[in-house]
């Protein structure tokens, strides 16, 4: 339901969209852009062949022995993505419907849904190919659903909302169902707070002593503040 | 779960459940003396990387990984599986490195490769941030 308000936001931009690939034109809405300076959440996946699912929701054969790591780099407020796409193994030429073959989409774990986004797909000589970059939204993926891209009213804070609803995945002309899958999940920012000071080189008094504790002591495993720019459904 | 490093005098029986705090940062163990492991949550997950987080010390005295920094390469850590097996792992490499630059994905990322990772603290530990400046990340593959 909570895609209702953006489709109707979009539609101006969706009949854009289909007018210019209806005249075969390859316009990339999407805005590679540069690192932005911080970032709201973060995710990785791990893709394999075994996780392939078809556009029948049936499990379909991906390629052997093949793998993705797929990490994201999200800032919703700015609607920007960054990602480090890794592959081992996947071989041949990529094919996809979409505008290009390596995709986040919008399904649960065992089950088909449409791209959302469409990366550059990883390149490189040998077994290891890559992808790194930043993208901007609006997000287009060339593919069209219900007379506009499956890209449309997409946002970011979709995936911050239920990650685990999203997978990354690259389709090759061997393996059109996908080479690997993997659904995402999410992965804690910044440093990890695993000491309170008692051995630590410096002043280490009773005051920070009490800072630490209360720092501790907030949760059941330590959790202590709410997050700001999350929008949880 | 749990976790043996005859090397520096670990041996955990239970291993706490860990994910990611409201303001996106780790959980971490609230008991100095626990080891906690970071689940992603996955229901069906194909990484193969295991990431354990442990305190160096708390308010009063050395804590569960305040000798992580003395694990060497070849050293052997031993897993313990939830359904009673147990996974062997021999130290690779030991780094530390800054928070405000900590390597996310080299921690908390999927790997095809069944791997160890082993965090704690290190570094000055800044009075006024009421934490340390660094962490050791200490780095295991599957033997």
């Amino acid at each position: 339901m909570r895609r209702i308000a953006p489709r109707l936001a979009f539609l101006t931009a969706a009949t854009v969209a289909f007018t210019a690939v209806s005249v075969g034109t390859a316009l990339a809405q999407d805005t590679e852009v540069d690192e932005p300076g911080s970032f709201t959440s973060m995710f990785t996946a791990m893709a394999t062949p075994d996780m392939v699912i078809g556009t029948d929701n049936q499990p379909a054969p991906g390629q052997p022995g093949a793998t993705g790591t797929f990490n994201y780099r999200i800032n919703s407020d700015q609607e920007v993505i960054c990602y480090d796409l890794t592959l081992q193994g996947v071989q041949g030429d990529y094919k996809s419907p979409a505008k290009t073959a390596t995709h986040i989409h919008e399904a649960q774990p065992g089950m088909a849904g449409p791209p959302r986004i469409a990366f550059p797909n990883p390149a490189g000589d040998g077994d290891t190919r890559t992808s790194s970059g930043c993208l901007q939204g609006p997000f287009t993926t060339g593919v069209m659903a219900n007379g506009q891209d499956s890209g449309t009213g997409f946002s970011l804070k979709e995936i911050e909302a239920d990650p685990s609803a999203f997978f990354g995945d690259t389709h090759t002309a061997d393996f059109t169902a996908g080479a690997v899958r993997g659904q995402l999940t999410e992965v804690p920012m910044g440093g990890v707070e695993t000491g309170a000071g008692a051995t630590g080189a410096g002043d280490t008094g009773a005051t920070v002593a009490l800072g630490a504790a209360g720092l501790l002591a907030a949760a059941g495993v330590g959790a202590v503040a709410v997050r700001r720019n999350r929008a949880r459904s | 779960m749990s976790v043996r490093a005859d090397a520096i005098g670990v041996d955990e029986p239970e291993l706490l459940g860990l994910g990611v705090a409201d303001d996106g940062s780790a959980e971490v163990p609230q008991d100095y003396d626990r080891v906690g492991r970071f689940d992603n949550g996955a229901t069906q997950d194909r990484s193969g990387a295991t990431v354990l987080l442990g305190h160096v010390d708390s308010r009063s005295g050395p804590a569960v990984f305040y000798r992580l920094r003395d694990l060497r390469a070849g050293d052997v850590i031993e897993v313990g599986l939830s359904d009673g097996t147990s996974a062997r792992y021999a130290v690779a490499r030991t780094e530390q490195v800054a928070k405000d630059r900590f390597p996310t994905f080299a921690v908390f990322g999927a790997s095809a490769d069944d791997v160890l990772r082993l965090v704690t603290c290190a570094g000055e530990f800044d009075r006024g941030a009421r934490s340390y400046t660094d962490n050791l990340v200490v780095h295991a593959a599957r033997v």
